[in-house]
């Protein structure tokens, strides 16, 4: 008996060892393992997007903004009706969303294939998921949740919201994607990515059976940090007035495009438009060539609007005075084996200065030049920030190069004297004239006044290059540019009672080595009033049908904005 | 044995009392779960009125209703020129009698 005893005594212990040993290899050795199957199931995370910040106007009122829309999916196998019946009823749902603006000729034919796409889709029964539409609204959501069908499915995406639709496009950039996600490309969007893209967070914490939170389990909570936002200086008004006037005016001339820029003297960008544009909803619909902002990105040879800079110098370098007469004014001027000559082939003997920029008058331009010579030429070329970047706060700002100073000729110094054989861009050309309406301070181009959000706020400071020319220079050439509003070409189109300081500008178009006399770039730069400058204006139209010339083109669309602007930033005539 | 009998009571106590709030504790969660939803739906309702708000103050949409509601752009704008300080009257130059 005592011999059972102590046998099943030992088996126990021998089970119970085995049970510990079990137990422990269970416990110890595969802890690791069934403890990350454990925390796998009652442990769950969740990504919190951070909120892309806005873009607002002076006023504070969006020009692009963040909004959450609803990426649409089907269950093939789960759907319970017809895929013909379900695409008549999705069909004018999703439709409405994609082609909010189209005609009525053009509805019927693009209904009919939307509801072709989506049977179609709903038809694939191998499948799992099919997308149906990447974005539709809350209201639309609202309807399909509303009609209770199976196997449909939606997921919230953040989107880009523009309340003024394509107004600014080409100002703002739009928002794109790329391998790592949203990314902003362009303009502001471009330039301030990370600052408008903010941190995601991520929560993690202990689920029960039903997904609810377990109170005092374990909670991780790394916050999002939203995107900030940027307050510009673009005034939504002027913005409205230059985009309804620039694509009148690109029209009303027979423009291939244009574009008009307003700023401060002292550098704030209170407007700027450009046509074409896009829609930057749409932005993948639009040709990859308009995406680009013409005014930063687009170079051309300026013309006569350049005249102003160069006489500009010539004041400063105290080699010409406004009373300086011209003693080759009186014909074409032989330069090597090239002839210049007047744009009118009038010539006007011993003109002054004054009377140069008047008339436009390229001899006269040709012999102050030749006062200044290549050298100082050049310099004031690079102070005046010819041929670098302007640094204006837009991502694709590019810069034709400058060509070296020893490589410039007696042609170059000539022609560059009237705006040909040299390049800038828009925003290049109105800093110029800005400096001249700051009083010889060339200022930086900005477009974003502050970066804010969360309790941060941070003024983006404005800046600008020095002094490029005396302030007393500066008062000469805007009495010159005064005189050419007066008294020059496009007189017949400036407001009575207003002082302008103005000048017009038409350049040929190189094509293929040579100019082409019917291909202009007529453009208008100009400020007011002329003695305390509220705004700079330039406004450039490419290749204007209606004539070539600037001051039947460019300069009469520079006063028909002008006119609106002057109540609105309450200018009042002088006289 | 009295005291065996008070000891086994308060124990029970505490078990019940620890029942009770865990069930409390678990239903707790629900309470969170359904306060964390209806916070992100108030803040999507928010940012949704916010871009309703942000459509209807837009320009474009102002100048669209101002269409249909019929008005026009001026075509004439009166503009009073710069009076100099003297045409002042003498209250807005800060003189006084």
């Amino acid at each position: 008996m005592e011999k059972r005893i102590s046998l099943v005594a030992t088996l126990l212990a021998v089970a119970t060892f085995l049970l510990i040993l079990r137990l422990g290899f269970w416990q110890v050795i595969k802890n690791g393992e069934f403890s990350r199957i454990a925390r796998a199931q009652y442990l769950t995370g969740e990504e919190i997007t951070a909120q892309r910040g806005s873009i607002l106007a002076s006023d504070g009122m969006p020009l692009a903004a963040s909004q959450v829309s609803w990426q649409l999916w089907a269950d093939p196998q789960k759907i319970e009706k017809s895929p013909l019946d379900l695409s008549s009823t999705f069909g004018p749902l999703i439709f409405r969303e994609k082609f909010p603006d189209v005609s009525e000729e053009a509805k019927l034919n693009l209904l009919k294939s939307e509801e072709e796409r989506i049977k179609k889709l709903l038809g694939q029964k191998e499948k799992r998921w099919v997308l149906l539409s990447d974005k539709v609204s809350d209201e639309t959501l609202k309807t399909i949740e509303s009609l209770k069908l199976a196997g449909f499915g939606w997921d919230k995406v953040n989107s880009r919201f523009y309340p003024e639709a394509s107004m600014a496009a080409h100002l703002l950039g739009f928002l794109g994607k790329n391998e790592a996600g949203d990314r902003g490309y362009f303009g502001l969007e471009g330039f301030y990515d990370v600052t408008l893209s903010g941190k995601s967070g991520f929560v993690r914490q202990e689920e029960d059976l039903r997904g609810n939170p377990i109170p005092f389990g374990f909670f991780s909570n790394v916050p999002a940090n939203n995107g900030l936002d940027l307050v510009t200086y673009i005034d939504r008004g002027a913005q409205f007035i230059v985009e309804k006037y620039i694509k009148e005016g690109v029209e009303k001339y027979g423009a291939k495009s244009g574009s008009v820029i307003i700023m401060k003297p002292t550098g704030e960008i209170l407007a700027m438009a450009s046509t074409p544009s896009y829609d930057p909803v749409k932005y993948n619909q639009a040709e990859q060539a308009v995406l680009k902002n013409p005014v930063v990105a687009d170079a051309f040879e300026p013309g006569s609007v350049f005249k102003i800079l160069v006489m500009a110098s010539a004041l400063d370098a105290d080699v010409v005075e406004p009373d300086t007469k011209c003693d080759i004014c009186i014909g074409p001027v032989q330069i090597g084996k090239y002839a210049i000559r007047t744009w009118d082939e009038k010539y006007h003997p011993d003109s002054t200065m004054e009377e140069v920029i008047v008339h436009s008058d390229n001899i006269g331009m040709v012999f102050a030049a030749n006062r200044l010579g290549k050298e100082k030429m050049w310099d004031y070329l690079n102070k005046f920030g010819i041929g670098r970047l302007t640094d204006v706060d837009l991502e694709e700002e590019a810069s034709p190069d400058l060509r070296d100073r020893d490589s410039w000729g007696d042609i170059d110094l000539a022609t560059a004297s009237f705006g040909q054989g040299v390049a800038i861009t828009p925003i290049q050309l109105i800093r110029v004239a800005a400096a001249i309406a700051n009083h010889g301070v060339l200022p930086i181009p900005r477009i974003v006044e502050k970066i804010q959000g969360g309790g941060f706020e941070q003024k983006v400071p404005l800046q600008d290059e020095g002094r490029v020319i005396s302030e007393e220079a500066a008062g000469q050439i805007t009495r010159m540019m005064i005189a050419a509003v007066k008294y020059g070409e496009s007189k017949w189109v400036a407001p009575k009672g207003f002082v302008v300081a103005g000048k017009t500008g038409t350049a040929q178009i190189p094509i293929a080595g040579h100019y082409d006399p019917n291909k202009t770039m007529a453009s208008f730069v100009g400020f007011a009033p002329a003695d305390n400058p509220k705004f700079v204006m330039l406004v450039t139209l490419r290749e204007p049908s209606s004539s070539p010339w600037a001051s039947e083109t460019a300069a009469p669309l520079w006063f028909s904005i002008a006119k609106e602007l002057f109540p609105y930033f309450g200018i009042q005539p002088e006289e | 044995m009295r005291r065996f009998k008070y000891t086994l009571a308060f124990l029970l106590v505490l078990v019940l009392a620890q029942v009770g709030v865990s069930v409390a504790y678990s239903n707790f969660g629900g309470t969170i779960q359904e306060l964390n939803e209806k916070a992100k739906s108030m803040a999507l309702e928010n940012q949704r009125l916010r871009v309703q708000t942000a459509k209807q103050e837009s320009l474009t949409n102002v100048a669209h209703v101002a269409g249909e509601l019929g008005f026009v752009e001026s075509e004439v704008i009166y503009l009073t020129p710069k009076a100099s300080e003297a045409q002042l009257p003498t209250s807005v130059n800060g003189e006084t009698n």
